[in-house]
C-alpha cells in the first residue's frame, strides 16, 4: 500500500480524509520516503513533492521539465529557499540577475539576464502565483532557489497551502528613496510567512553622494526591523549597486558587494532543520493487540528518529502518558531504528489497547503539547478551488483534519478584533483566526491542517500559536 | 512642474531669511567652519521630516535644502511639491493598477459614496497612506453632488437610483475628509495632511509620491437621498466593505439603496418616520440596509431578483433568492424582507445596488452591473 504514491495533485486534505476511511490492516510497511527516493529527480521536483500542495497550482504545468535542460542536479550542497521582497522600482530583478551572474562565475548556476527573470508579471496577471524555484544559483556553501514575492495575498496563500516556502529573504531598498510606507508591509509579510532572519540590500548607492544619507537609510532600516521583531541590531545590511555588478563596472560597489551579500546570506540565514533532525513524532493510525507480545501502534513517522528501548510519550485526547518503546517492526521484520518516512509498528510496554486510539501521536517525551485552543493562518478556498461559495462568520464549526485525526473546530476572531460580530470570511480570504477544538490534539506552531464541511474541503491552515 | 515649484517656495522661504541666517551664523561660530554646512540638511532633520512625511529620502533632502533646514517650511514645501508632482505620475502612468482598494462612505444615513482606487501591488493596497487616501475620496464622493452639467436627478422607485460619479469631475473636487463611522486608531503614521484644501487629484499625487506606485481613481458611484424627501417614498442607503481593517474599506464593497413605502395609504411613509417611534424605525431601516449590504458583499450577487436580470443568473447571484445569512436566517432574502416590512407596516424594496471587487474587469467608466 503505497499511500504516498497518490498523485501530488490530489489535495492532501482528501488524502487524509481517504486515509481515515481506509481500514489499515497491514501491520507495517515502508512508505516511499519522499526525500530519499527522489534523489534522481531534479531539484524542482524535490521542492514540489516534498511539500505537496493542497491546491493544484497550475503554474507547475508552465514549468519545463528538467530533462529538457539535459543536466542532473547534484545534491552536494544544502538547499535553501530564498526570496526577494521590495518596492517595484528598487531593483529586485536587477539584483537577482546580478547574483546569478556572479554566482555562475564563482559558485554555480546559470546566468539569467534581467528580461529572462522578469517573466513573473505575466503569470501574476493570469492570477497564478509566484513561479517557485524559477531561478537558482550556488555559493561555495549552499544551493539557493530564488523566489520573488510580487504580492502579499498571493504569497500568504502559497505559504499556508505549502506550495512555496521561504527559509529566508533579502529585503531590497533603494538608497535614494530609503524605506517607504509599504516597507512595513514587506516586513509584515516576512513575519507572517515565518521568516526569522533577513538580510538587507541597499541598492543604487552610486546615486547618493552623501555618506551620511546612507547611514540614515541604514539607521531607519534597523529601527524598522526591530519594530517588526527582527534583530535590527545584528541584521546584515549590505550597500551596493546591483546594476554596476551586472554591467561589470565599479567592482568596489558592484561585484564585491554582491559577493558580500551572498556571504552574509550563507552565514546569517539559518538552514531550516531537516525532518530527520527534529524530535521524533509518529501519528498513530491504528492499534492492535497481539497476544503474547502486547499492544502495537502503527503509523507513519513524520519526523525524527527513534531507537528500540527509548522512552516515548503518547499525546492527545486528554490522556497523555509515558511508556517505553520495546520494539519496532516493518514488513513483519524487527528493526532497531525507525526514522522519518517509515511506516512502522511500535510495540509499547505495559499499555492496554484501549489506552491508545487513532489520532494520538507517539513522540519523544515533552516535545509537543496537546491543546484545544490555537491561533492559525487560514486560507479559505474559492468556489473554483472546490470550496464554499458563501461566506461564513465567527462561531463557524467545520471539521478539522490533521495527521490522522479529525475533530470539530470552532473558529472565532482573535480578541480585540473590531466589529467581530459582523465580520465576514469570504472564499479566497487569508485570515488569522482562533480555533477551539472539542478535544485536545497534539499541535505546535507550523502544524498544517485542513478544514472540511459536508464532504467539501473549505479551507486549509497553518498553526501560528498555541494556548495550552 | 517641480522647477516651477522651487522658485516660488524659495521666495516664500526668503520671508524667513532673517532668523535663519542668524541661526546659520551661530552654526558658523560654534562648530562648523563653512557656511555651506549650515545649509546642508542635517541627517537628523531628514529623519524627523521623514517621520511626519514618509517621502523618499532624496526628496526630503531636497526640501530641507530648499528651505534652509526649516522644518515647517520643508513640510509645506513637500505638501506643495507632492500634490503637484505631475512628472512622477507621468512616469508611472503607463503601469497597470490591478490591485487596490474599494472604499465606501455613508453620511448621516442620507448619502453614500463608493470609490475604487487602484495601485500596483497589494503591499501598497494594505498600506495606511493609501487606504486613508481612498477613504478621503469616498467621503468626498458621498458628500458632493454630481456637478449640475450632468443633469439633476430625482430618484424614483422604478429606476436605479445610484449614479456614476464621473472620475474627471471627482478628481478636481476638494477632498472632504470626514471622521469615518467606525473608530479608527488615532495617531498612526500621519496621512498626507495639509493646511490647505487639496483636490482629489492632488491627494492622489501626494500618495503616489510617497508610495512610488502608479495610483489611479478607477470608478466612483454615489447616491443622495432627495431633499426635501418625498411624502410617499423614503430612500435609505447602506454600504459595507470586506477585506480591510474596517468596514469602510476592503477588496469587495457594496452600496445599496432601499426604497421604503407605507402599506397604509392613509399614513404615508413620511408620517411614519416623523410620527411616534419614527426615530427607531429610521434606525432599524439603516441597520437593515447595512445588513443587506453585507449580504450583497458576502454572496456573489449580480442582480436583485431573477426576473430583473437579462442574462442567465447562476445560483446565489440573485439577491432575493439567496438565503439571508446575514440576518441569521435560512429563508430567502425576499421572504424575510417582506415579513420584516409587514411587521412594521411598510414595504421595503431594494431599488438598486453596486457590488465591486478589486480585480473586476472595469468597463470604460460606464455603469455596469445595472440592476432593477
Amino acid at each position: 500500500m503505497l499511500r504516498t504514491r497518490i498523485p501530488a495533485s490530489v489535495t492532501s486534505a482528501l488524502r487524509s480524509a481517504e486515509r481515515s476511511r481506509l481500514p489499515v490492516r497491514q501491520l507495517a510497511g515502508p512508505s516511499q520516503h519522499a526525500s530519499r527516493s527522489l534523489s534522481t529527480v531534479a531539484a524542482r521536483g524535490r521542492t514540489r513533492s516534498a511539500r505537496s500542495a493542497m491546491i493544484p497550482t497550475p503554474a507547475w504545468s508552465a514549468r519545463s521539465y528538467a530533462a529538457e535542460a539535459g543536466n542532473k542536479f547534484t545534491r552536494a550542497k544544502p538547499h535553501f529557499n530564498i526570496g526577494t521582497i521590495g518596492h517595484v522600482d528598487h531593483g529586485k530583478t536587477t539584483l537577482t540577475a546580478a547574483i546569478t551572474k556572479l554566482m555562475s562565475e564563482t559558485g554555480g548556476g546559470k546566468f539569467l539576464d534581467y528580461n529572462e527573470i522578469d517573466k513573473a508579471p505575466e503569470e501574476k496577471a493570469r492570477g497564478i502565483t509566484i513561479s517557485t524555484a524559477h531561478v537558482e544559483y550556488e555559493t561555495q556553501n549552499r544551493h539557493y532557489a530564488h523566489i520573488d514575492c510580487p504580492g502579499h495575498a498571493d504569497y500568504i496563500k502559497n505559504m499556508i497551502t505549502g506550495a512555496a516556502q521561504l527559509d529566508g529573504a533579502i529585503i531590497v531598498v533603494s538608497a535614494t528613496d530609503g524605506q517607504m510606507p509599504q516597507t512595513r508591509e514587506h516586513l509584515l509579510l516576512a513575519r507572517q510567512v515565518g521568516i526569522k532572519k533577513l538580510v538587507v540590500f541597499i541598492n543604487k548607492v552610486d546615486q547618493v553622494d552623501d555618506p551620511e544619507m546612507l547611514e540614515l537609510v541604514d539607521m531607519e532600516m534597523r529601527e524598522l526591523l526591530s519594530q517588526y521583531d527582527f534583530d535590527g541590531e545584528n541584521t546584515p545590511i549590505v550597500m551596493g549597486t546591483a546594476l554596476a555588478a551586472l554591467e561589470g563596472r565599479d567592482p568596489e560597489r558592484g561585484a564585491k558587494k554582491i559577493a558580500e551579500l551572498m556571504e552574509k546570506c550563507d552565514t546569517w540565514l539559518d538552514m531550516p532543520e531537516r525532518d530527520l533532525d527534529k524530535p521524533f513524532l509518529m501519528s498513530i493510525e491504528d492499534v492492535f493487540s497481539i497476544s503474547g507480545r502486547g499492544t502495537v501502534a502503527t503509523g507513519k513517522v513524520e519526523r525524527g528518529t527513534i531507537t528500540k528501548g527509548s522512552e516515548v510519550e503518547i499525546v492527545g485526547f486528554e490522556s497523555g502518558f509515558k511508556t517505553v518503546l520495546t520494539g519496532i517492526e516493518m514488513f513483519h521484520k524487527e528493526l532497531d531504528r525507525g526514522e522519518a518516512g517509515d511506516n512502522m509498528g511500535a510495540l509499547l510496554r505495559g499499555v492496554k489497547r484501549d489506552q491508545i486510539r487513532r489520532g494520538m501521536v507517539l513522540v519523544v517525551p515533552n516535545s509537543i503539547k496537546a491543546v484545544k485552543r490555537f491561533k492559525a493562518q487560514i486560507y479559505v478556498l474559492t468556489k473554483d478551488e472546490g470550496g464554499r461559495y458563501t461566506p461564513f462568520v465567527a462561531n463557524y464549526r467545520p471539521q478539522l483534519f490533521m495527521r490522522t485525526v479529525d475533530v470539530t473546530c470552532q473558529l472565532d476572531w482573535p480578541e480585540g478584533t473590531e466589529d467581530a460580530r459582523d465580520k465576514l470570511v469570504m472564499p479566497g480570504d487569508n485570515v488569522e483566526m482562533i480555533g477551539n477544538l472539542v478535544h485536545d490534539v497534539a499541535l505546535e506552531p507550523g502544524t498544517r491542517f485542513t478544514l472540511r464541511e459536508g464532504g467539501k474541503t473549505i479551507g486549509t491552515g497553518i498553526v501560528s500559536e498555541i494556548y495550552p | 512642474m517641480s522647477c516651477i515649484a522651487v522658485p516660488t517656495l524659495s521666495r516664500s522661504c526668503s520671508r524667513y531669511a532673517q532668523p535663519l541666517s542668524l541661526q546659520a551664523l551661530r552654526y558658523l561660530h560654534t562648530s562648523r567652519p563653512y557656511l555651506q554646512d549650515a545649509v546642508k540638511p542635517s541627517v537628523k532633520l531628514i529623519a524627523t521630516l521623514r517621520k511626519s512625511r514618509p517621502v523618499p529620502m532624496s526628496l526630503a533632502k531636497e526640501a530641507l535644502t530648499a528651505c534652509n533646514n526649516d522644518m515647517k517650511l520643508a513640510e509645506e514645501y513637500l505638501d506643495k511639491h507632492l500634490s503637484s508632482s505631475a512628472a512622477k505620475s507621468a512616469k508611472l502612468s503607463g503601469r497597470t493598477t490591478n490591485e487596490g482598494v474599494i472604499a465606501v462612505s455613508i453620511l448621516s444615513g442620507k448619502r453614500v459614496g463608493m470609490v475604487q482606487l487602484g495601485c500596483e501591488t497589494d503591499f501598497v493596497a494594505r498600506n495606511e497612506v493609501f487606504v486613508k487616501t481612498a477613504s478621503g475620496i469616498a467621503s468626498t464622493a458621498a458628500f458632493l453632488d454630481i456637478p449640475m452639467e450632468f443633469e439633476p436627478h430625482q430618484p424614483t422607485l422604478g429606476a436605479d437610483p445610484i449614479l456614476t460619479f464621473p472620475v474627471s469631475a471627482l478628481s478636481s473636487a476638494p477632498v472632504i475628509s470626514l471622521p469615518s463611522s467606525s473608530s479608527r486608531e488615532e495617531g498612526d503614521p500621519a496621512p498626507i495632511s495639509s493646511s490647505e484644501p487639496q483636490t482629489v487629484q492632488q491627494s492622489l499625487n501626494a500618495a503616489l509620491g510617497t508610495t512610488g506606485e502608479n495610483l489611479r481613481l478607477l470608478r466612483a458611484v454615489t447616491f443622495a437621498a432627495p431633499f426635501p424627501s418625498s411624502k410617499d417614498v423614503r430612500f435609505v442607503p447602506g454600504c459595507y466593505a470586506h477585506g480591510g481593517k474596517s468596514d469602510a474599506d476592503g477588496r469587495v464593497g457594496a452600496v445599496l439603496v432601499l426604497g421604503v413605502t407605507s402599506l397604509d395609504s392613509d399614513k404615508p411613509i413620511a408620517t411614519l418616520i416623523h410620527g411616534p417611534g419614527g426615530q427607531d424605525l429610521e434606525q432599524s431601516l439603516l441597520k437593515l440596509a447595512r445588513t443587506i449590504a453585507r449580504q450583497i458583499v458576502g454572496f456573489p450577487t449580480k442582480v436583485i431578483s431573477r426576473k430583473s436580470g437579462k442574462e442567465a443568473v447562476e445560483e446565489g447571484e440573485a439577491l432575493m433568492d439567496q438565503p439571508f445569512m446575514m440576518m441569521g436566517e435560512e429563508r430567502r432574502v425576499g421572504e424575510v424582507l417582506a415579513e420584516w416590512g409587514k411587521e412594521r407596516g411598510i414595504k421595503v424594496q431594494v431599488t438598486g445596488f453596486r457590488r465591486w471587487a478589486v480585480g473586476d474587469a472595469i468597463a470604460s467608466g460606464t455603469v455596469e452591473e445595472s440592476s432593477s
